[in-house]
């Protein structure tokens, strides 16, 4: 196991590498390049451009100002936020648990309810509850979260006034947890919504599938319950096919969040990049976008190390 | 269930039913004053940031050495008298003005306040390698001698009768000397964590959410009554939002189009701070375009002002044709107008080489497509609805317009580096006028010389009428070149709780006595 | 089947919009604004007296016909990379594997709201940045297809014949392995649908006047309170435009598995 989780981890370095690689090319794109990007700064005093010029070798060529970015980014300087006047890396940091908080909320909707609604369908024999299944999932999958997320904030928050209408706690109060989660609840479900639809989907899905093997129909006809045989057999098996599911799925939920973030006003990476995009942040920008991708592969890392606990197969492939 | 159970369970219902209700009690809340604020300052360090927003925010901080009250009367404030002519303040030939600074006054940090500080925050200002948006009178300020820490003289080469306007208000925050003096201006933490002599400290600072500030026992103006302020950031819809659920005291700067939402709340009432402001369509002189006199000019025919003014602003102003607003004693009647007309826009582009050549309603010259970018701050209603109708009006005269929309926080800098074409936003002017549009930003590139210095002869010249005739000779050459596009007058309107008590706004802010509010 | 019904009324609707929207979708008519849902305008005005249905019928032409365009391309340029890569085996493979992993782990919003904001947008900029972020996906199914094909008789047989590499890949891979790109495909126009409409809702798609569904909706947060049936019609286009993809998708996908089934 040790070695299995050793080779994840460090098979993950050269994606993060090639994926800088791919970030500094995106810098490449506006007219004047990283020049553009991090000294187009108009409050900038000449000192500061200096600096700047200096610090990211913006007159080298393309291949040394990589490195030079690149070992910039290792020792921990990500740049200087021009709008918030402070070193970028703590503009970002400081949302990485915000957007935690939010996709671990929606992770946890979708999982507990997905496979709720999942297991629950397919332990009935009635045809209804699987067609209704079937019909929300669509809609569920289909409905765009920045809709369904301003239509819920302004009807249930606007209008009714039951939930807080947006941001992460209340204003000015200090933090407490039942705070939190009060702030939590309608952005985690309405983000957890979509996977809800997929994974109950899923899941309903591969326990109709197991269920239908010989060895199981077997079991059946020897009279063994039609629940035992779906938590004995069925869903170990589709537990960890959901597991290679949620690891593909994992950009897609942080894309989601970043969304779900400006809907809600919730104080995440995935907003900060937003607004510093719209306010041509772009130290900010990069930062956020660096970190946003670590989120990614740390997950699927951990993702494939969960999936090798589960299924010793894996570990000697 | 037997009897003794059943009171078992009702009593120990009850308890419950005391407990919850006694923890639900809100513990005994400080005083608190929440500010709603359509944008979010970049900085807290003053006179690096335009948006009058950020200065809103500054005045609880920090102080200047006047304030104007309701009547437009000057008031000390770090001083211990204003000084005029008669107690020898200012000296007969108007070139010195002389300040007795209080000797009370601590800043947040306990260090004392003296003269020093009036000095440096001068030379802030006028420094060249500093990138101050507006420097406006500082400029003309040729010494400040500080004979001893509570007296400084202000001396400058001609008469100046704009030196206490400009001390009141806009750029007049004095800065800590002790505690800046050979930094880094643009990246010391000073931004995000300032220090003032105002009766409010910085506590806490959420970006994009809010910033949350405490009350300063040791002000020297006495200690505010309120504990805490919270300005809120939000934008049109939050703002209302907030507003419908009573978490505000006091919105600042709400749109025309939230004019009819918030005059029909309850609990609040929407009042007019007083101001001189206008809104308009900044021109940058410089581009390739719109160098051409002729284009600016069918830009304006092609406005129909009116058709803005009756629907976006509800009919609440009329349109403006000069660059200083009626409620100005220098606003001048008389300035070449420009009415909507779509066929003298036409020809006027006709003139200056731009046709239809290839029938798809824009006009080319050269080759070149006749494209101009307006720029806009995102987030508030009115002002996506005015720049979207007159893209559409444009559109009309062949002119292709394209939307560009930033943050309020870059606007400033974005137009400092002339990184535009046309702009859309708002500006203000004081009572005595400084100019800052053309003698400080001067965003626009407007370079002839010789109306500047009409402009720059004005705060020297005694006489009020001259002043006069020198400020309207100006509003008419800009309105004969068109160099500017005025739209109409912007009533400054903030809604005020019922809950407040204390709200007093004068020409220095919204929020200069906020030391003397109470909120019940 | 209702599936397929929605999908081509909405095609339709986008493919016919200039003949049968009542109004131009771009001139504003501010005095006429913020006019709820009435006989002369079905769906209501906006902010600058735009009529809401017009506008909804063009946003459509954009939103389906980019989200096409951008499946179009995906296919296309994730056929022929992942194929190629699943054929050549060796370096190529792992080049272009690199590659996918490496834009796989982009969240595909993120990166196309960087690219669109450091580029002037247009039509064919967003759909070239669309596709650009949507290819990995299909890469890698075309690869696993060409994988597990490579080495039927048929391949054998064409390539002792003499065929090269890329008529292999073109004339005998790629044709056999069209059932799950197709389904690839139509699930991408959903995506795409999603990601364009997220896009411009963020604020980074196309600059206005021009009419996108996700547009629309930015626009109506800021007029809730005055003007709620702004809100509701073009997420209701998105929802119905999403679902209906994704259930011909699912029907294509029970096709090509054999299953058969009625479904949609």
């Amino acid at each position: 196991m040790l070695s299995y989780a050793a080779r994840r981890t460090l098979g993950a370095v050269p994606r993060v590498l090639l994926v800088s690689v791919l970030l500094f090319l995106l810098l490449q794109l506006p007219a004047g390049g990283p020049a553009d990007v991090f000294a187009a700064d108009p409050t900038a005093s000449p000192e500061a451009i200096q600096r700047i010029e200096e610090l990211w070798g913006l007159n080298r060529p393309v291949h040394e100002q990589y490195l030079a970015w690149l070992g910039n980014m290792v020792q921990g300087d990500w740049g200087f936020s021009f709008s918030q006047r402070r070193p970028a890396r703590a503009v970002v940091m400081e949302r990485l648990g915000n957007t935690l908080w939010l996709t671990g909320g929606a992770l946890l909707v979708g999982l507990v309810f997905g496979v709720g609604l999942g297991v629950a369908t397919a332990a009935t024999r009635r045809r209804a509850p699987k067609a209704a299944l079937q019909l929300l999932s669509v809609v569920g999958m289909s409905v765009p979260t920045f809709w369904s997320g301003t239509l819920v904030l302004l009807y249930f928050g606007v209008h009714l006034g039951w939930i807080p209408s947006g941001g992460m706690g209340t204003i000015g109060e200090a933090f407490s947890l039942p705070d939190l989660l009060r702030h939590l609840a309608a952005p985690a479900i309405v983000l957890g919504s979509v996977y809800v639809a997929q994974w109950s989907r899923f899941v309903h899905a591969g326990l109709e599938e197991t269920m239908r093997e010989d060895y199981v129909r077997t079991a059946r006809a020897k009279g063994r319950h039609r629940w035992a045989l779906l938590m004995r057999h069925a869903f170990p098996n589709t537990a960890i096919t959901l597991l290679t599911v949620l690891g593909l799925e994992l950009p897609r939920l942080v894309a989601g969040a970043m969304v779900t973030e400006v809907v809600f006003a919730w104080p995440g990476l995935g907003r900060l990049l937003t607004e510093s995009l719209l306010g041509r942040d772009y130290p900010v920008v990069m930062a956020a976008l660096m970190l946003l991708v670590l989120l990614v592969i740390v997950a699927n890392v951990a993702t494939d190390l969960a999936y090798g606990l589960l299924d010793p197969r894996v570990r000697y492939g | 269930m037997h009897l003794p159970a059943r009171r078992f369970v009702f009593g120990t219902l009850l308890a419950t039913l005391a407990v919850l209700t006694l923890a639900a009690t809100p513990a005994l809340a400080q005083t608190r004053a929440t500010v709603l604020s359509p944008q979010e300052p970049a900085t807290l360090l003053p006179h690096f940031d335009l948006l009058t927003l950020t200065h809103e925010t500054q005045q609880l901080i920090f102080d200047c050495l006047f304030v104007v009250d309701q009547d437009g009367d000057y008031l000390p404030n770090l001083t211990t008298e204003v000084p005029t002519v008669q107690n020898g303040g200012i000296s007969a030939d108007g070139t010195t003005y002389t300040l007795r600074l209080r000797d009370d006054v601590l800043w947040h940090d306990g260090e004392p306040f003296d003269a020093e500080d009036v000095r440096y925050t001068w030379q802030v200002i006028t420094d060249p390698d500093l990138p101050i948006p507006a420097r406006g009178v500082w400029e003309d300020v040729v010494a400040i001698d500080t004979p001893d820490p509570h007296t400084a003289v202000v001396r400058f080469e001609e008469t100046n009768v704009a030196f206490l306007g400009a001390a009141s208000a806009d750029a007049c925050f004095v800065l800590p000397e002790h505690r800046l003096a050979g930094r880094s201006l643009t990246e010391d933490p000073f931004n995000r964590d300032p220090i003032g002599t105002g009766a409010f400290t910085l506590q806490e600072w959420q970006s994009g959410a809010f910033l949350r500030l405490a009350a300063n026992p040791d002000h020297h103006g006495g200690a505010p009554a309120l504990d805490e302020i919270v300005i809120r950031f939000a934008g049109s819809q939050a703002a209302r939002t907030a507003l419908q659920r009573g978490e505000a005291d006091l919105a600042l700067h709400i749109g025309a189009a939230d004019l009819r939402f918030a005059q029909n709340l309850a609990g609040y009432e929407v009042r007019q701070a007083p101001d001189h402001a206008w809104w308009q369509f900044w021109i940058n002189n410089d581009g390739p375009i719109l160098s051409d006199v002729r284009v600016r000019r069918a830009l304006a025919h092609g406005l129909d002002k009116d058709l803005i003014t009756e629907t976006v602003f509800g009919g609440v102003v009329e349109p403006l044709d000069a660059i200083l607003p009626p409620s100005h004693w220098a606003h001048a009647e008389d300035v070449r107008a420009y009415p909507y007309d779509v066929e003298a826009a036409a020809t006027l582009l006709e003139e200056a080489g731009w046709t239809d050549e290839n029938g798809d309603s824009v006009r080319e010259k050269d080759g070149e497509p006749l494209r101009i970018e307006i720029l806009n701050i995102a987030g508030q209603a009115d002002r996506r609805q005015v720049v979207q109708i007159a893209q559409d009006l444009w559109s009309d005269i062949g002119v292709e317009a394209v939307i560009r929309e930033i943050d309020g926080a870059s606007f400033p800098p974005t137009m400092a580096a002339g990184d535009y074409q046309l702009a859309y936003g708002w500006f203000g002017e004081n009572q005595e006028p400084v100019f800052a549009l053309w003698l400080g930003t001067n965003w626009q590139n407007f370079d002839d010389a010789s109306a500047l210095d009409l402009l720059r002869g004005v705060s020297s010249t005694v006489d009020r009428e001259a002043r006069a005739d020198a400020i309207r000779e100006f509003q008419r050459t800009v309105a004969e070149e068109a160099a500017m596009l005025p739209l109409a007058p912007r009533p400054l309107l903030n809604v005020v709780s019922d809950r407040l008590e204390g709200y007093r706004p004068t020409l220095s802010g919204s929020l200069w006595n906020a030391h003397e509010w109470t909120v019940r | 089947m209702a599936g397929l019904i929605v999908l081509a009324l909405l095609a339709a609707g986008s493919i016919l919009a200039p003949w049968i929207a009542p109004y131009d979708p771009t001139s504003t008519s501010p005095r006429a604004m913020l006019q709820p849902p009435s006989a002369q305008h079905l769906l209501g005005t906006d902010d600058l007296g735009r009529d809401v249905l017009s506008r909804l019928l063009y946003a459509g032409r954009v939103s389906l016909g980019l989200a096409l365009a951008v499946a179009v391309g995906s296919v296309g340029i994730g056929a022929l990379l992942g194929g190629a890569a699943g054929l050549l085996g060796g370096r190529p493979d792992r080049a272009i594997s690199a590659g996918v992993d490496t834009l796989l782990a982009i969240p595909p919003l993120a990166l196309a709201m960087v690219a669109s904001a450091f580029v002037q947008l247009d039509l064919a900029r967003l759909t070239a940045i669309l596709a650009l972020v949507s290819w990995p996906g299909v890469a890698r199914i075309a690869r696993g297809q060409v994988l597990s094909l490579r080495e039927r008789e048929y391949v054998e047989a064409a390539r002792a014949a003499g065929a090269g590499a890329p008529r292999l890949l073109l004339r005998h891979l790629l044709p056999n392995a069209t059932a799950p790109l197709a389904v690839a495909g139509t699930l991408l126009v959903a995506t795409a649908i999603l990601v364009e409409s997220a896009l411009s809702y963020l604020g980074f798609g196309l600059p206005p006047p021009t009419a996108s569904w996700g547009g629309m909706l930015n626009e109506a947060q800021l007029w809730f309170q005055e003007a709620p049936w702004l809100a509701i019609f073009p997420g209701l286009a998105i929802t119905l435009a999403v679902a209906s993809v994704n259930v011909v998708g699912d029907a294509l996908r029970a096709v090509a598995s054999g299953r058969g089934g009625a479904e949609g």
